[in-house]
Protein backbone atom coordinates (compact mmCIF):
# COMPACT_ATOMS: atom_id res chain seq x y z
CA UNK A 1 0.00 0.00 0.00
CA UNK A 2 1.17 3.58 -0.60
CA UNK A 3 1.37 5.76 2.33
CA UNK A 4 3.87 8.88 1.20
CA UNK A 5 4.17 9.01 -2.68
CA UNK A 6 7.54 9.97 -4.43
CA UNK A 7 8.14 10.98 -8.20
CA UNK A 8 9.96 7.46 -8.50
CA UNK A 9 6.74 5.82 -7.70
CA UNK A 10 4.55 7.60 -10.81
CA UNK A 11 7.41 7.14 -13.33
CA UNK A 12 4.89 5.58 -16.30
CA UNK A 13 1.79 4.80 -14.14
CA UNK A 14 -0.29 6.91 -16.27
CA UNK A 15 -1.91 4.73 -18.66
CA UNK A 16 -5.50 6.75 -19.20
CA UNK A 17 -5.70 10.50 -19.39
CA UNK A 18 -8.96 11.85 -20.13
CA UNK A 19 -9.73 15.34 -22.18
CA UNK A 20 -12.98 16.93 -21.72
CA UNK A 21 -12.70 18.69 -24.94
CA UNK A 22 -16.12 19.75 -24.06
CA UNK A 23 -18.57 19.40 -21.31
CA UNK A 24 -21.40 19.83 -23.79
CA UNK A 25 -23.88 17.18 -24.69
CA UNK A 26 -26.04 17.03 -27.66
CA UNK A 27 -28.39 14.71 -25.51
CA UNK A 28 -30.03 14.07 -21.74
CA UNK A 29 -30.05 10.71 -20.46
CA UNK A 30 -31.56 10.87 -17.53
CA UNK A 31 -29.42 8.42 -15.69
CA UNK A 32 -26.26 10.66 -16.87
CA UNK A 33 -23.83 11.91 -14.20
CA UNK A 34 -21.92 14.82 -15.74
CA UNK A 35 -23.50 17.95 -14.44
CA UNK A 36 -22.31 20.48 -17.17
CA UNK A 37 -23.94 19.25 -19.78
CA UNK A 38 -25.24 22.68 -20.86
CA UNK A 39 -21.80 24.14 -20.65
CA UNK A 40 -20.75 24.42 -24.60
CA UNK A 41 -16.93 25.61 -23.65
CA UNK A 42 -14.00 23.84 -25.75
CA UNK A 43 -10.91 23.12 -24.86
CA UNK A 44 -8.37 25.43 -26.66
CA UNK A 45 -6.05 23.17 -28.63
CA UNK A 46 -3.13 25.09 -26.50
CA UNK A 47 -4.41 23.45 -24.07
CA UNK A 48 -4.64 19.98 -25.38
CA UNK A 49 -0.81 20.38 -26.45
CA UNK A 50 0.09 21.20 -22.86
CA UNK A 51 -1.66 18.74 -20.91
CA UNK A 52 -0.08 15.90 -23.35
CA UNK A 53 3.46 18.07 -23.00
CA UNK A 54 2.79 17.92 -19.23
CA UNK A 55 2.03 13.82 -19.18
CA UNK A 56 5.37 13.14 -20.53
CA UNK A 57 7.38 15.96 -18.96
CA UNK A 58 6.17 14.79 -15.43
CA UNK A 59 7.33 11.30 -16.56
CA UNK A 60 3.93 9.89 -16.01
CA UNK A 61 3.21 8.70 -19.30
CA UNK A 62 2.88 4.81 -19.39
CA UNK A 63 4.90 3.48 -22.68
CA UNK A 64 1.34 3.16 -24.15
CA UNK A 65 -0.81 5.67 -23.40
CA UNK A 66 -4.56 5.69 -24.48
CA UNK A 67 -6.14 9.40 -24.61
CA UNK A 68 -9.61 8.94 -24.27
CA UNK A 69 -11.76 12.42 -25.28
CA UNK A 70 -14.79 12.34 -22.40
CA UNK A 71 -16.67 14.22 -20.07
CA UNK A 72 -18.94 15.13 -22.65
CA UNK A 73 -20.12 14.48 -25.56
CA UNK A 74 -16.75 14.12 -27.71
CA UNK A 75 -18.57 14.53 -31.52
CA UNK A 76 -19.96 17.44 -30.28
CA UNK A 77 -16.95 19.35 -31.39
CA UNK A 78 -16.13 18.84 -35.64
CA UNK A 79 -13.70 16.23 -36.96
CA UNK A 80 -11.43 19.21 -38.08
CA UNK A 81 -10.58 20.35 -34.26
CA UNK A 82 -9.54 16.52 -33.21
CA UNK A 83 -7.32 16.50 -36.27
CA UNK A 84 -5.59 19.72 -35.19
CA UNK A 85 -5.42 18.44 -31.71
CA UNK A 86 -4.26 14.73 -32.23
CA UNK A 87 -1.36 16.36 -34.21
CA UNK A 88 -0.60 18.64 -31.63
CA UNK A 89 -0.78 16.23 -29.30
CA UNK A 90 1.85 13.99 -31.04
CA UNK A 91 3.99 16.64 -31.89
CA UNK A 92 4.91 16.92 -28.38
CA UNK A 93 4.88 13.73 -26.94
CA UNK A 94 8.69 11.94 -27.36
CA UNK A 95 9.44 9.57 -30.21
CA UNK A 96 8.93 6.48 -28.39
CA UNK A 97 5.49 7.47 -26.84
CA UNK A 98 2.40 4.83 -28.50
CA UNK A 99 -0.76 7.04 -28.33
CA UNK A 100 -4.05 5.69 -28.98
CA UNK A 101 -7.35 7.75 -28.87
CA UNK A 102 -10.61 6.89 -27.58
CA UNK A 103 -14.00 8.03 -28.11
CA UNK A 104 -17.16 6.96 -25.81
CA UNK A 105 -19.93 8.52 -28.16
CA UNK A 106 -23.90 8.35 -28.04
CA UNK A 107 -23.49 7.73 -31.80
CA UNK A 108 -26.42 10.30 -33.20
CA UNK A 109 -23.73 12.71 -35.08
CA UNK A 110 -21.53 10.00 -36.63
CA UNK A 111 -20.91 10.49 -40.33
CA UNK A 112 -18.64 9.92 -43.22
CA UNK A 113 -16.36 12.73 -42.12
CA UNK A 114 -16.04 11.18 -38.62
CA UNK A 115 -15.76 7.79 -39.86
CA UNK A 116 -12.86 9.32 -41.76
CA UNK A 117 -11.31 10.59 -38.46
CA UNK A 118 -11.93 6.91 -36.48
CA UNK A 119 -9.97 5.43 -39.66
CA UNK A 120 -7.36 7.28 -40.43
CA UNK A 121 -6.29 7.93 -36.38
CA UNK A 122 -7.04 3.88 -35.93
CA UNK A 123 -9.74 5.77 -32.78
CA UNK A 124 -11.13 2.93 -30.36
CA UNK A 125 -14.25 3.85 -30.27
CA UNK A 126 -17.28 2.90 -27.93
CA UNK A 127 -20.68 3.59 -28.71
CA UNK A 128 -23.84 4.28 -26.12
CA UNK A 129 -26.76 2.09 -27.05
CA UNK A 130 -28.78 0.48 -24.51
CA UNK A 131 -30.15 -2.52 -26.45
CA UNK A 132 -33.85 -2.59 -29.10
CA UNK A 133 -35.36 1.28 -28.62
CA UNK A 134 -38.19 -0.05 -26.08
CA UNK A 135 -34.98 0.00 -23.56
CA UNK A 136 -32.68 2.19 -25.34
CA UNK A 137 -35.34 5.58 -25.64
CA UNK A 138 -36.66 4.90 -21.81
CA UNK A 139 -33.52 6.68 -20.64
CA UNK A 140 -31.40 8.39 -23.94
CA UNK A 141 -33.35 11.18 -24.78
CA UNK A 142 -32.78 14.70 -26.73
CA UNK A 143 -33.62 17.63 -24.32
CA UNK A 144 -37.25 17.71 -25.66
CA UNK A 145 -37.61 14.31 -24.54
CA UNK A 146 -37.69 12.30 -27.91
CA UNK A 147 -35.63 8.54 -28.48
CA UNK A 148 -32.61 8.51 -29.78
CA UNK A 149 -32.47 5.14 -30.92
CA UNK A 150 -33.37 5.65 -34.31
CA UNK A 151 -30.07 8.02 -34.87
CA UNK A 152 -27.41 6.22 -33.16
CA UNK A 153 -28.84 2.69 -35.46
CA UNK A 154 -28.33 5.24 -38.24
CA UNK A 155 -24.63 6.11 -36.55
CA UNK A 156 -23.75 2.47 -36.64
CA UNK A 157 -24.85 1.85 -39.89
CA UNK A 158 -22.35 4.01 -41.04
CA UNK A 159 -19.51 2.47 -39.01
CA UNK A 160 -20.48 -0.66 -40.35
CA UNK A 161 -20.78 0.81 -44.26
CA UNK A 162 -16.99 2.18 -43.75
CA UNK A 163 -15.93 -0.89 -42.00
CA UNK A 164 -15.08 1.02 -38.67
CA UNK A 165 -14.49 -1.13 -35.41
CA UNK A 166 -16.49 -0.52 -33.05
CA UNK A 167 -18.10 -2.17 -29.59
CA UNK A 168 -21.12 -0.93 -27.68
CA UNK A 169 -21.32 -0.10 -24.14
CA UNK A 170 -24.80 -0.52 -22.38
CA UNK A 171 -26.37 0.65 -19.35
CA UNK A 172 -28.78 -2.21 -17.49
CA UNK A 173 -31.91 -0.60 -15.77
CA UNK A 174 -34.67 -2.08 -14.11
CA UNK A 175 -36.50 -3.21 -16.70
CA UNK A 176 -33.27 -4.50 -18.53
CA UNK A 177 -32.99 -7.24 -16.30
CA UNK A 178 -36.35 -8.58 -17.66
CA UNK A 179 -35.37 -8.42 -21.01
CA UNK A 180 -32.37 -10.53 -20.97
CA UNK A 181 -32.68 -12.72 -24.35
CA UNK A 182 -34.23 -9.29 -26.44
CA UNK A 183 -31.23 -7.32 -25.16
CA UNK A 184 -28.54 -10.08 -26.64
CA UNK A 185 -31.06 -10.48 -29.59
CA UNK A 186 -30.92 -7.14 -30.46
CA UNK A 187 -27.11 -6.89 -30.33
CA UNK A 188 -26.79 -10.31 -32.87
CA UNK A 189 -28.90 -9.16 -35.16
CA UNK A 190 -27.34 -6.20 -35.39
CA UNK A 191 -24.24 -7.88 -36.07
CA UNK A 192 -22.40 -6.20 -32.83
CA UNK A 193 -20.25 -8.46 -31.72
CA UNK A 194 -18.59 -6.13 -28.57
CA UNK A 195 -20.68 -5.44 -25.66
CA UNK A 196 -19.76 -3.68 -22.20
CA UNK A 197 -22.26 -3.96 -19.54
CA UNK A 198 -22.76 -1.11 -17.41
CA UNK A 199 -25.62 -0.37 -14.96
CA UNK A 200 -27.07 2.71 -13.83
CA UNK A 201 -25.40 4.20 -11.40
CA UNK A 202 -25.71 6.55 -8.36
CA UNK A 203 -23.00 8.55 -9.20
CA UNK A 204 -22.97 12.96 -9.53
CA UNK A 205 -26.39 14.39 -10.73
CA UNK A 206 -27.63 10.85 -10.91
CA UNK A 207 -28.97 10.33 -6.95
CA UNK A 208 -30.97 7.34 -7.41
CA UNK A 209 -30.78 4.15 -9.34
CA UNK A 210 -33.58 1.95 -10.68
CA UNK A 211 -31.43 -0.74 -9.27
CA UNK A 212 -31.62 -0.28 -5.78
CA UNK A 213 -34.23 -2.15 -4.54
CA UNK A 214 -33.34 -4.85 -2.61
CA UNK A 215 -34.25 -8.20 -4.83
CA UNK A 216 -32.40 -6.51 -7.56
CA UNK A 217 -29.31 -8.56 -7.03
CA UNK A 218 -30.75 -11.45 -7.59
CA UNK A 219 -31.85 -10.41 -10.58
CA UNK A 220 -29.33 -9.34 -12.18
CA UNK A 221 -26.90 -12.26 -11.52
CA UNK A 222 -30.04 -14.28 -13.22
CA UNK A 223 -29.66 -11.51 -16.53
CA UNK A 224 -26.32 -11.79 -16.27
CA UNK A 225 -26.26 -15.75 -16.26
CA UNK A 226 -29.11 -15.47 -19.58
CA UNK A 227 -26.62 -13.13 -21.21
CA UNK A 228 -23.91 -15.28 -20.90
CA UNK A 229 -25.41 -18.12 -21.98
CA UNK A 230 -26.75 -17.02 -24.71
CA UNK A 231 -23.98 -15.24 -25.69
CA UNK A 232 -21.34 -17.68 -25.67
CA UNK A 233 -23.91 -20.27 -27.52
CA UNK A 234 -23.98 -17.71 -30.09
CA UNK A 235 -20.19 -17.77 -30.88
CA UNK A 236 -20.07 -14.16 -31.12
CA UNK A 237 -20.71 -12.06 -28.91
CA UNK A 238 -18.12 -10.76 -26.60
CA UNK A 239 -19.12 -9.57 -23.08
CA UNK A 240 -16.45 -7.23 -22.03
CA UNK A 241 -17.48 -7.77 -18.04
CA UNK A 242 -17.38 -12.07 -18.32
CA UNK A 243 -13.75 -11.53 -19.96
CA UNK A 244 -12.17 -9.29 -17.57
CA UNK A 245 -13.45 -10.81 -14.69
CA UNK A 246 -11.84 -14.27 -16.35
CA UNK A 247 -8.15 -12.18 -16.75
CA UNK A 248 -8.57 -10.76 -13.06
CA UNK A 249 -9.43 -14.56 -11.80
CA UNK A 250 -6.82 -16.27 -13.98
CA UNK A 251 -3.79 -13.93 -13.82
CA UNK A 252 -3.59 -10.95 -11.88
CA UNK A 253 -0.99 -9.60 -13.65
CA UNK A 254 -3.58 -8.20 -16.47
CA UNK A 255 -5.29 -6.47 -13.56
CA UNK A 256 -3.06 -5.48 -10.47
CA UNK A 257 -4.30 -3.20 -8.63
CA UNK A 258 -7.44 -0.87 -9.29
CA UNK A 259 -7.22 2.41 -11.86
CA UNK A 260 -9.83 4.14 -10.27
CA UNK A 261 -8.38 4.12 -7.06
CA UNK A 262 -4.51 4.33 -7.89
CA UNK A 263 -3.29 7.98 -7.96
CA UNK A 264 -2.07 8.71 -11.56
CA UNK A 265 -3.19 5.72 -12.93
CA UNK A 266 -5.94 8.10 -14.65
CA UNK A 267 -5.40 11.65 -14.79
CA UNK A 268 -8.07 13.68 -15.95
CA UNK A 269 -8.20 17.49 -17.32
CA UNK A 270 -10.83 19.50 -17.28
CA UNK A 271 -11.57 22.33 -20.31
CA UNK A 272 -10.36 24.40 -18.32
CA UNK A 273 -7.27 22.82 -17.56
CA UNK A 274 -7.62 21.53 -14.01
CA UNK A 275 -5.94 18.09 -13.16
CA UNK A 276 -7.94 15.58 -11.44
CA UNK A 277 -6.62 12.19 -10.65
CA UNK A 278 -8.85 8.55 -9.33
CA UNK A 279 -12.23 7.93 -10.86
CA UNK A 280 -12.61 10.30 -14.21
CA UNK A 281 -16.04 10.61 -13.05
CA UNK A 282 -15.34 12.75 -9.65
CA UNK A 283 -13.99 15.68 -12.56
CA UNK A 284 -16.82 18.41 -12.14
CA UNK A 285 -18.16 16.84 -8.94
CA UNK A 286 -18.08 18.95 -5.90
CA UNK A 287 -17.93 18.11 -2.38
CA UNK A 288 -17.01 20.32 0.63
CA UNK A 289 -14.27 18.72 2.19
CA UNK A 290 -12.62 18.19 -1.94
CA UNK A 291 -14.30 20.89 -3.97
CA UNK A 292 -14.14 19.95 -7.33
CA UNK A 293 -11.57 17.32 -6.79
CA UNK A 294 -8.87 19.51 -8.85
CA UNK A 295 -5.41 18.72 -7.16
CA UNK A 296 -3.62 21.09 -9.52
CA UNK A 297 -4.24 22.76 -13.19
CA UNK A 298 -1.89 22.36 -16.32
CA UNK A 299 -0.65 25.72 -16.67
CA UNK A 300 0.83 26.11 -13.42
CA UNK A 301 1.62 22.87 -11.36
CA UNK A 302 4.36 20.19 -11.69
CA UNK A 303 3.67 16.92 -10.06
CA UNK A 304 5.58 17.80 -7.14
CA UNK A 305 3.00 20.38 -6.66
CA UNK A 306 0.36 18.21 -6.41
CA UNK A 307 1.92 15.70 -4.14
CA UNK A 308 2.43 18.48 -1.56
CA UNK A 309 -1.30 19.87 -2.70
CA UNK A 310 -3.13 19.63 0.75
CA UNK A 311 -6.57 18.58 -1.24
CA UNK A 312 -4.30 15.81 -2.92
CA UNK A 313 -3.38 14.57 0.16
CA UNK A 314 -6.37 14.08 1.95
CA UNK A 315 -8.07 12.74 -0.96
CA UNK A 316 -5.22 9.91 -1.44
CA UNK A 317 -5.71 9.47 2.15
CA UNK A 318 -9.34 9.08 2.15
CA UNK A 319 -8.95 6.90 -0.57
CA UNK A 320 -6.42 4.64 0.64
CA UNK A 321 -8.83 4.38 4.13
CA UNK A 322 -11.83 2.88 1.96
CA UNK A 323 -9.05 0.52 0.11
CA UNK A 324 -8.41 -0.57 3.51
CA UNK A 325 -11.65 -0.87 4.93
CA UNK A 326 -12.42 -2.93 1.71
CA UNK A 327 -9.27 -5.37 2.19
CA UNK A 328 -10.55 -5.82 6.34
CA UNK A 329 -14.07 -6.78 5.20
CA UNK A 330 -14.35 -7.83 1.79
CA UNK A 331 -14.02 -11.41 0.36
CA UNK A 332 -14.04 -9.65 -3.27
CA UNK A 333 -10.74 -8.05 -2.03
CA UNK A 334 -9.04 -10.04 -4.33
CA UNK A 335 -10.22 -9.18 -7.67
CA UNK A 336 -11.46 -5.87 -7.02
CA UNK A 337 -8.76 -3.85 -5.39
CA UNK A 338 -11.01 -1.38 -3.22
CA UNK A 339 -13.48 -0.48 -5.13
CA UNK A 340 -14.33 2.93 -7.40
CA UNK A 341 -14.12 6.16 -5.40
CA UNK A 342 -17.18 7.95 -7.38
CA UNK A 343 -19.47 5.36 -6.51
CA UNK A 344 -18.57 5.39 -2.72
CA UNK A 345 -18.99 9.07 -3.13
CA UNK A 346 -21.87 8.85 -4.77
CA UNK A 347 -23.50 6.15 -2.64
CA UNK A 348 -22.05 6.93 0.83
CA UNK A 349 -21.71 10.46 0.64
CA UNK A 350 -17.78 9.77 1.49
CA UNK A 351 -14.79 7.97 -0.13
CA UNK A 352 -13.85 5.91 2.80
CA UNK A 353 -16.80 3.68 2.94
CA UNK A 354 -16.61 -0.36 1.32
CA UNK A 355 -19.86 -1.67 -0.11
CA UNK A 356 -21.84 0.23 -3.04
CA UNK A 357 -24.34 -1.36 -4.83
CA UNK A 358 -22.29 -0.48 -7.88
CA UNK A 359 -19.53 -3.15 -6.94
CA UNK A 360 -22.39 -5.75 -5.44
CA UNK A 361 -23.45 -5.41 -8.77
CA UNK A 362 -20.70 -5.50 -10.96
CA UNK A 363 -18.12 -7.11 -8.72
CA UNK A 364 -19.47 -9.54 -6.76
CA UNK A 365 -22.01 -11.21 -8.73
CA UNK A 366 -20.24 -10.98 -11.96
CA UNK A 367 -17.30 -12.92 -9.95
CA UNK A 368 -19.54 -15.28 -8.96
CA UNK A 369 -20.80 -16.23 -12.16
CA UNK A 370 -17.91 -16.01 -13.74
CA UNK A 371 -15.94 -18.70 -10.68
CA UNK A 372 -18.74 -20.73 -10.92
CA UNK A 373 -18.45 -21.75 -14.53
CA UNK A 374 -14.88 -21.60 -14.58
CA UNK A 375 -14.62 -24.16 -12.10
CA UNK A 376 -17.62 -26.00 -14.30
CA UNK A 377 -15.03 -25.69 -17.15
CA UNK A 378 -11.65 -26.78 -15.29
CA UNK A 379 -13.16 -30.05 -14.06
CA UNK A 380 -14.80 -31.14 -17.44
CA UNK A 381 -10.83 -30.49 -18.71
CA UNK A 382 -9.64 -32.04 -15.86
CA UNK A 383 -11.69 -35.03 -17.11
CA UNK A 384 -10.22 -34.68 -20.94
CA UNK A 385 -6.79 -34.50 -19.78
CA UNK A 386 -6.96 -37.83 -17.70
CA UNK A 387 -6.48 -35.98 -14.51
CA UNK A 388 -8.72 -35.87 -11.29
CA UNK A 389 -12.06 -32.99 -11.59
CA UNK A 390 -11.07 -29.93 -9.71
CA UNK A 391 -12.56 -30.13 -6.11
CA UNK B 1 -14.19 -13.98 -31.79
CA UNK B 2 -11.01 -13.54 -29.46
CA UNK B 3 -12.59 -13.50 -26.12
CA UNK B 4 -9.70 -12.51 -24.37
CA UNK B 5 -6.00 -11.75 -24.48
CA UNK B 6 -5.16 -13.90 -21.74
CA UNK B 7 -2.14 -16.50 -22.36
CA UNK B 8 -3.46 -18.66 -20.13
CA UNK B 9 -7.12 -19.28 -22.24
CA UNK B 10 -5.91 -22.93 -24.13
CA UNK B 11 -8.23 -23.79 -26.77
CA UNK B 12 -9.49 -26.81 -24.62
CA UNK B 13 -10.02 -24.97 -21.52
CA UNK B 14 -11.97 -21.49 -23.88
CA UNK B 15 -14.26 -24.49 -26.07
CA UNK B 16 -15.27 -25.80 -22.16
CA UNK B 17 -15.79 -22.22 -21.11
CA UNK B 18 -17.63 -21.22 -23.66
CA UNK B 19 -19.87 -24.33 -23.61
CA UNK B 20 -20.90 -24.00 -20.51
CA UNK B 21 -24.65 -23.09 -19.10
CA UNK B 22 -26.11 -21.69 -15.97
CA UNK B 23 -28.13 -24.68 -16.04
CA UNK B 24 -25.42 -27.33 -15.48
CA UNK B 25 -24.04 -24.88 -13.26
CA UNK B 26 -27.07 -24.67 -11.01
CA UNK B 27 -27.15 -28.77 -11.08
CA UNK B 28 -23.41 -28.98 -9.63
CA UNK B 29 -23.26 -29.81 -6.52
CA UNK B 30 -21.80 -26.63 -4.88
CA UNK B 31 -23.77 -24.16 -6.36
CA UNK B 32 -25.09 -23.18 -2.88
CA UNK B 33 -21.66 -22.41 -2.37
CA UNK B 34 -20.24 -18.79 -2.35
CA UNK B 35 -17.18 -19.32 -5.09
CA UNK B 36 -14.92 -16.57 -3.63
CA UNK B 37 -14.24 -18.69 -1.24
CA UNK B 38 -12.69 -21.15 -3.60
CA UNK B 39 -10.91 -18.28 -5.66
CA UNK B 40 -7.34 -19.54 -4.44
CA UNK B 41 -7.81 -23.44 -5.59
CA UNK B 42 -9.78 -22.26 -8.78
CA UNK B 43 -6.37 -19.79 -9.92
CA UNK B 44 -4.50 -22.67 -9.14
CA UNK B 45 -6.52 -25.21 -11.49
CA UNK B 46 -5.93 -22.68 -14.15
CA UNK B 47 -1.92 -22.36 -13.59
CA UNK B 48 -2.21 -26.28 -13.66
CA UNK B 49 -3.94 -26.18 -16.47
CA UNK B 50 -1.75 -23.65 -18.85
CA UNK B 51 1.45 -25.18 -17.53
CA UNK B 52 -0.28 -28.63 -18.96
CA UNK B 53 -0.97 -27.05 -22.13
CA UNK B 54 2.34 -24.30 -22.56
CA UNK B 55 5.43 -26.10 -21.06
CA UNK B 56 7.85 -23.66 -19.41
CA UNK B 57 6.84 -20.75 -17.20
CA UNK B 58 4.31 -17.77 -18.02
CA UNK B 59 6.19 -15.36 -19.79
CA UNK B 60 5.11 -12.67 -17.11
CA UNK B 61 6.52 -9.62 -19.28
CA UNK B 62 4.23 -10.74 -22.43
CA UNK B 63 1.20 -10.76 -20.10
CA UNK B 64 1.73 -7.34 -18.93
CA UNK B 65 1.75 -6.40 -22.52
CA UNK B 66 -1.82 -6.94 -22.65
CA UNK B 67 -2.12 -4.27 -19.36
CA UNK B 68 -4.25 -1.60 -20.10
CA UNK B 69 -6.48 1.04 -18.24
CA UNK B 70 -9.45 -0.11 -16.40
CA UNK B 71 -12.12 1.87 -16.87
CA UNK B 72 -15.75 1.24 -17.65
CA UNK B 73 -16.69 4.35 -19.47
CA UNK B 74 -14.22 3.60 -22.54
Amino acid sequence: MEKSLTLADLQGRTRLLVLQGSPFCNIDCDYCYLPRRDDRQRMHLDLVERSVSWIYRTGLAADDLTIAWHAGEPLVLVPGWYEDAFARAHRVAPRWARIRHAFQTNGVLINDAWCDLFLRHNVSLGVSLDGPASLHDQHRRTRSGRGTHSRVMSGISNLKRRCVPFHVIAVVSEQTLTMADAFVEFFLENDIHEVGINIEEIEGQHRKSTLEKAETQNQFRVFFEQVIDRAHASGRLHIREFWRTFDVISEPVLSAGNDENTPFAIVSVSVDGRISTFSPELLDQTDPMFGDFSVGRIDCSSLTDILANPRFIALNAQILKGIDACRNSCAYFAVCGGGAPSNKLGELGNLGGTETLFCRLTTKEITEVVLARLSFALSRVGKCRGASPSP
Amino acid sequence: MVPSKNLLVSPVLLASILSVTSEQVAMGADNQLQQIQRLDAIRADLQSVARSSQPGAIDQSKLSRFRIAQWRNH
